[in-house]
């Protein structure tokens, strides 16, 4: 029974699944492409219940703090009323009952978009404070930013120049860097998951 | 007439209400919202993932004796055995499952798509002046990132070319950033105003 | 900024707003789509930034609703099959009045967990990953899903997001060679320039501005449109502060002009 324990075994199982999933793209072998697909079939189901682990930690902590009166407790505790009522009423009526669609629509809908919109008045307080051309390289980010927040509105259009200046530093300088940015995260990206099938990278199971 | 849309109205103007009293100050208002948020967000990714489990594995399983799904079902299960010391181990192996098939698509195909294809682009451009300056820029960029040499000299003049060029990108990523702030801010203020409209009759 | 929002909303505008040609390719790729074929849209878009990217998804909905052509919606994080449940139910009224019906015209398929995973196992085999619909309903009853099998079947895809779209361009693009087209949030459009560049995007709608161009393609003016006035005085305000901002660091915290004035001064 400990020798199921060894971590070598769940390294060669990653190691296994990894290359032969790579192996089925560059070679056109049917069984290799069938075993593939079945193994990617049961990592959509894992994942399925993976989604629960997470779920489970929310509630347990929150349930623990509502029993230990630790701070916030009422909160905690109307946040696990919350979850469970929706679980209820969603395996219950289903999401697409109108009580469902009623609070998806008119409480996590709506909380949602609100919390996200907070950064735009943050962003206001940020263009008049922390905005500064110190440098040229901040310079050029200034008006980066300038430029390319003009064009995505009418506003943009009406002045001279902009509009074919702003295109131009999205499509041609910004481009460029994000290039960059795209083959540097590629290169390590590749290097790391090389690692991990390699058995080198095991913080995933630990 | 009080009808749930209209419930749901002045519910939905209340929260948007309740979320911004952050901008006065951290309140019991906003924490109450924020809690009820996550409530609601677990508890729907938790419906919507049972009922794709229920449709995909256990329908086919039950109704249509599609016995081999009763393999990846164990091993979905077995990942709650982390929760208990002595059967952690066995959480393991479905998450090697996971990982080794997510590195194994991730990394076959970067290669293709983030890289070669990448690289093809800047050197194949579609027009000349624009598609070099990309390709000289793309090239000072890259530079940029190699910090085991000495950025000077020669070296120095590319590296700083290539940072003014990130710096061109962050400007448009944050221009563009804060145009999707704006969005949402006036997308709520759109709404609260015609919710004042409905209250005043107009 | 309250002020500055409100009052194009009580108030619009009606500036005119140029269409860009990321958004007239977007337009004419779904234009070009040869009729009987299938299109897919999957969705990865936090609810947070659904407002977004809403205009741009209800007007697309429209020009295949038009077409004869069928859609089907798969999404990869459990928000999306509700949100896009209500776009449907915004589009239901000009569903019927082209005579589209769900189940033979277009399907939601719901919610697939497992993010890169999810997409390459649909990509792969359409049926297997999505025996049914977000409704429970078996794929073989529903005719918009026969003969659909694997990515190849699918003359577009018209990816709703609000992240990175790299992993969609691995799994569709390069090992399909499908041809997409981004309906992104805003900010993420620098991050796509280098894939529209490089052809693995045909074309690209940033977010709300997108969408209300497409609407004046659509002839079809909505909620984007509304939101662009709104826009403009709040850039405008945003650009100010910035300047603003700069004239009084240069005048109050920069120590040599600091000095270059006291010596002025004596």
């Amino acid at each position: 029974m400990s020798a199921l324990k060894r971590r070598e075994i769940w390294i060669t199982i990653t190691a296994i699944c990894g290359l032969l999933v790579i192996f089925e793209y560059f070679f056109a072998i049917q069984a290799a492409k069938d075993l593939s697909v079945l193994i990617q079939g049961w990592a959509v189901t894992i994942a399925g219940f993976a989604v629960g682990l997470g779920l489970v930690n929310l509630g347990v902590i929150h349930i623990k703090r509502f029993t230990r009166r630790d701070a916030n407790w009422y909160l905690s505790g109307w946040l696990v009323f919350v979850m469970l009522l929706v679980v209820v009423l969603g395996l219950t009526l289903t999401p697409s009952s109108p009580t469902y669609t009623w609070i998806f629509q008119n409480v996590y809908a709506v909380v949602g978009p609100t919390m996200w919109s907070l950064l735009g008045f943050y962003i206001a307080s940020a263009s008049f404070r922390a905005l500064r051309a110190r440098t040229l390289e901040a310079g050029l980010l200034l008006v980066s930013a300038v430029l390319l927040m003009l064009v995505q509105a009418p506003v943009g259009a009406l002045i001279p120049y902009v509009p074919s200046i702003a295109y131009w530093i999205r499509d041609v300088p910004n481009t460029a860097g994000m290039r960059a940015i795209i083959l540097g995260t590629a290169v390590g990206a590749i290097g790391l998951g090389i690692r991990t099938l390699l058995g080198q990278e095991r913080g995933y199971a630990t | 007439m009080i009808t749930p849309e209209v419930i749901g109205m002045y519910v939905a103007a209340i929260l948007t209400l309740m979320i911004w009293s952050y901008l006065h100050k951290e309140s019991i208002l906003f924490r109450f919202a924020e809690y009820t948020f996550i409530g609601i967000a677990s508890g729907h990714l938790f419906v919507m993932t049972v009922i794709r489990l229920r449709d995909s594995v256990v329908v086919p399983l039950v109704s249509k004796s599609q016995y081999a799904l009763a393999l990846p079902v164990v091993l979905g299960i077995m990942l709650y055995a982390r929760y208990y010391k002595q059967t952690e181990w066995l959480s393991r192996w479905p998450l090697a499952i996971l990982v080794g098939v997510g590195t194994g698509l991730a990394t076959r195909g970067m290669i293709d798509a983030q890289f070669v294809a990448q690289i093809v682009a800047t050197v194949t451009p579609k027009d000349l002046v624009n598609g070099t300056i990309i390709a000289l820029l793309t090239a000072c960029s890259l530079a940029f990132f190699f910090f085991t040499r000495e950025q000077i000299g020669l070296f120095g003049k590319l590296t700083r070319a290539g940072r003014m060029t990130m710096m061109v990108a962050m400007g448009a990523s944050f221009g563009t950033l804060a145009t999707t702030r704006l969005t949402l801010c006036v997308d709520r203020i759109k709404f609260l105003v015609s919710v004042l409209m409905k209250i005043l009759g107009m | 900024m309250f002020i500055v929002l409100v009052i194009p909303v009580v108030r619009p505008l009606g500036l005119p707003l140029p269409i860009s040609d990321m958004t007239r390719e977007s337009y004419q790729a779904v234009e070009n789509v040869p009729s009987g074929s299938s299109v897919m849209i999957p969705v990865y878009i936090s609810i947070g930034l659904w407002p977004e990217v809403e205009p741009g998804t209800i007007v697309m909905l429209k020009h295949l609703l038009r077409k004869p052509v069928k859609f089907m919606i798969v999404c990869w994080a459990a928000d999306e099959p509700k949100l896009m449940e209500g776009a449907l139910a915004k589009v239901a009224d000009f569903a019927r009045e082209n005579n589209k019906k769900y189940g033979v015209d277009y399907v939601n398929l719901g919610f697939i967990p497992g993010m890169e995973t999810a997409m390459a196992a649909f990509a792969k085999d359409v049926p297997a990953t999505a025996p049914a619909d977000t409704y429970g309903t078996p794929i073989s009853q529903l005719p918009a899903m026969s003969g659909i099998k694997t990515a190849k079947d699918f003359a577009l895809i018209l990816y709703i997001t609000g992240s990175d779209v790299a992993a969609m361009i691995r799994q569709y693009v390069s090992a399909y060679g499908s041809k997409m087209v981004a309906f992104a949030t805003i900010g993420w459009v620098p991050s796509f320039t280098p894939y529209l560049s490089s052809g693995q995007l045909v074309g690209l709608v940033p977010g709300v501005t997108g969408g209300a161009q497409y609407e004046l393609l659509m002839k079809s003016p909505g909620a984007g449109l509304a939101t662009t006035d709104a826009l403009s005085l709040g850039f405008i305000y945003l650009v100010i502060l910035a300047i603003l901002g700069n004239i009084m660091w240069q005048y109050t915290e920069r120590p040599s002009l600091r000095t270059k004035t006291s010596k002025e001064m004596s």
